[in-house]
């Protein structure tokens, strides 16, 4: 447990005073140049990948598991004692006895705790008292569009004679609660772990859609969000889900749209904190608090974490005056600019 | 001051839907990874430089009725190429594309039934003979891998994917469905239903006749015609009676393979596209993930390096595609090729 926590910790901090802390745990990529270039550009660069995918390959597939009870899943343990997180449509309904199977075959009793169906993330705990072998878990922010991933899992069910089964690409699109790649996943895959060249779970195999590309993980962040809620072996419904976010949201007062470096501003509030902070109509946000916007939900999940009178970071471009600018802002209070309404509306930004 | 701002506001406004447009093409506006970056995207698949080519040069296309139905390897200067037998099954007009593009003549020699490989003949001199890599010890999970893809126009790459091992095999089937509330002490069991592409159907069965005899065994449970029908493989005929009314008839049923029945009821296999009818029975496979077409069998697997290290034998599922390892292609190929000298 401790090391889940401990990633967990670091992750529920992600506030102003600690942006020193982010910087670090926000490491980052391997050194090869070809993890920072557009495509691999020769056998070599492919080399690269190849050899950082074995460096790590050994870990990940040690705590990569089969989740049997509700058909045939995966998962992947990320605590010595054996809490394993897989999909929810995989670890099924809360309290149900459930079996884990090892790598080599060893099959443990395990114990369904909760799930979320909105975000189709689950939680597993292993019952048998054993030492087990884990991963750890990467910062939420870390993953972005373009980044070498691979997939690992039990397709069609655990074959020990084949063994686990590896598959490489790239991500595709991010969004808060799902990652898009073109590693190719199929039945009995669903709950098994998509790593990232440093060998730490970046998202969970959830589903897929027709062509090989469209292949969906739910992301680290729909976990550390219905954490707590799940860990006590709860159901968590959408409106759990970000009911405590719209009480919470601070209001910072713009109008945008989504563009490719971030959210391009198109109107400011009066009197707003944006308007405070001289954003103006034109500017593109780039980052909050370090973390790269690379959607509009994300955009505004990020705002949404953060209350009233509290403090973000921007970093943004400036279309008028050009050049980069990181611009502190206090966030104001949502209710004071845009009069309540009856029915409860989605939150902005 | 004031006046400067509010036109630039204005003049921003009109602008911005330009600016966006001019700066993103259509992917990035839906915040995705442009194709020609992904996996087997465009740009990607050039990194596999130099063994790229070998592989375009190393493949030919066969036709059948000018559709292209598999790839096929070449294997020296004579023009002898490999490709997978199962795939020609279907024959009528067989010709080939070279990897110029010319469509050019091809015989079939002869076909290896344990390993699907089919030795073929070309005119002398056809495409470049495939260099074989010998030493298979550093292919492991992992290693990228690069085969041409439906009438090899394109590359594609992908990694091995799990672990090299034989495939067991999978008798053929009669794609029927047998009433399971059967009598074992009465004779004969009822067909209640037929699958897609049933072989009994095809050959005149009805719902509700009463299988009594397949081959020579008396049939009373659905465990003797399971047992019997076990030990015929796909493509091999079956004689059965059946009773329908008062009228005993005798039938004689070509079974097919699992695939061909039951992949539509099979929810991995919907979720697959196509993929190839035989892709079981095989004593030594290397395991890929290249999202070949089943139509794209028979071609080389290449290594980064341009040598082939097998030859594409079956796509089996969306996650899946086997390729028998160099060793086993090169000792079936010289068999068939010293076979058929034989007999000249």
């Amino acid at each position: 447990m401790k090391v889940t926590f401990s990633c967990l910790l670091i992750l529920s901090c992600v506030g102003t005073e600690n942006l020193k802390a982010i910087e670090t745990s926000f490491a980052k990529r391997p050194s090869h140049a070809v993890f920072e270039k557009k495509v691999p550009e020769s056998p070599s660069d492919l080399i690269a990948i190849e050899e950082q995918v074995r460096s790590v390959l050994k870990k990940s597939k040690a705590a990569t598991v089969c989740i049997q009870g509700n058909g045939s899943g995966s998962g992947v343990i990320i605590s010595e004692d054996g809490l394993v997180i897989t999909a929810g449509h995989v670890s099924g309904e809360p309290g149900k006895k459930i079996h884990v199977v090892l790598q080599d075959g060893t099959k443990l009793k395990a114990k369904a705790l909760g799930r979320s169906a909105a975000a189709d993330s689950g939680l597993v705990r292993i019952t048998k008292k054993g030492k087990y072998p884990f991963v750890d878990i990467a910062p939420p922010a870390t993953v972005h569009k373009g980044d070498w991933i691979f997939a690992v899992g039990h397709p069609g069910g655990f074959d020990k004679e084949r063994g686990l089964v590896l598959r490489v690409g790239r991500v595709i699109h991010r969004s808060t609660d799902t990652i898009q790649s073109d590693c190719k996943l199929i039945g009995g895959d669903s709950g098994g772990p998509l790593f990232d060249m440093l060998g730490r779970v970046v998202g969970i195999h959830s589903r897929v859609s027709k062509t090989n590309e469209q292949n969906f993980h739910v992301t680290v962040r729909a976990f550390k969000r219905d954490w707590d809620r799940m860990l006590a072996s709860k159901i968590v419904t959408i409106d759990d889900s970000f009911a405590k976010i719209e009480r919470k949201g601070g209001f910072l007062g713009i109008k945008r749209i989504s563009h490719p470096k971030g959210v391009l501003i198109t109107g400011i509030i009066g009197n707003s904190p944006a308007a405070s902070a001289k954003l103006r109509p034109g500017d593109i946000i780039t980052h909050i608090n370090e973390e790269k916007i690379e959607s509009l939900n994300l955009f505004r999940y990020l705002i949404n974490q953060h209350g009233p009178g509290e403090k973000v970071i921007l970093k943004t471009i400036k279309r008028w005056e050009g050049g980069d600018d990181k611009i502190e802002v206090t966030l104001g209070n949502r209710d004071k600019f845009i009069p309540p309404k009856k029915v409860p509306v989605p939150p902005e930004g | 001051m004031r006046m400067k701002r509010l036109i630039k506001m204005k003049v921003a406004a009109l602008l911005l839907p330009l600016l966006v447009v001019s700066e993103a093409s259509a992917q990035d506006f839906l915040d995705e990874l442009p194709s020609s970056r992904r996996l087997n995207g465009k740009s990607t698949v050039l990194a596999f430089g130099e063994a790229g080519t070998s592989a375009k040069d190393s493949t030919l296309t066969v036709l059948n009725n000018g559709k292209a139905i598999a790839l096929a390897t070449v294997l020296d200067p004579e023009g002898y190429v490999v490709t997978k037998a199962s795939e020609l099954e279907r024959m009528e007009d067989l010709s080939a594309l070279s990897s110029t593009g010319d469509e050019i003549n091809i015989t079939l020699i002869s076909s290896d039934q344990k390993t699907d490989l089919a030795l073929m003949k070309v005119d002398p001199g056809t495409g470049t003979p495939v260099r074989w890599a010998d030493d298979l010890n550093n292919v492991q999970q992992g290693t990228w891998v690069g085969s041409m893809n439906h009438e090899a126009e394109t590359l594609m790459i992908g990694v091995i994917s799990a672990k090299r091992r034989s495939i067991e095999g999978r008798s053929g089937v009669l794609g029927v469905l047998l009433d399971p509330n059967d009598d074992p002490n009465e004779m004969g069991v009822a067909i209640m239903q037929f699958g897609p592409n049933s072989p009994a159907q095809k050959e005149g069965m009805r719902e509700g006749d009463l299988v009594i005899r397949v081959e020579d065994k008396e049939i009373k449970s659905r465990k003797d015609i399971s047992e019997e029908i076990k030990k015929f493989a796909p493509t091999e005929e079956v004689r059965l009676k059946i009773l329908r009314g008062e009228e005993g008839i005798p039938f004689k049923v070509t079974l097919n393979y699992m695939s061909n029945v039951f992949d539509m009821l099979d929810r991995n296999q919907r979720m697959s596209g196509l993929t190839s009818k035989r892709k079981a029975g095989f004593s030594d496979v290397l395991q890929h993930e290249i999202p070949l077409s089943p139509m794209a069998m028979g071609g080389p697997l290449m290594d980064l390096k341009g040598l082939a290290i097998g030859v594409n034998i079956a796509r089996s599922d969306r996650v899946t595609t086997f390729a028998l390892p160099s060793s086993l292609v090169k000792e079936i190929a010289d068999k068939l090729k010293s076979q058929n000298l034989g007999n000249h």
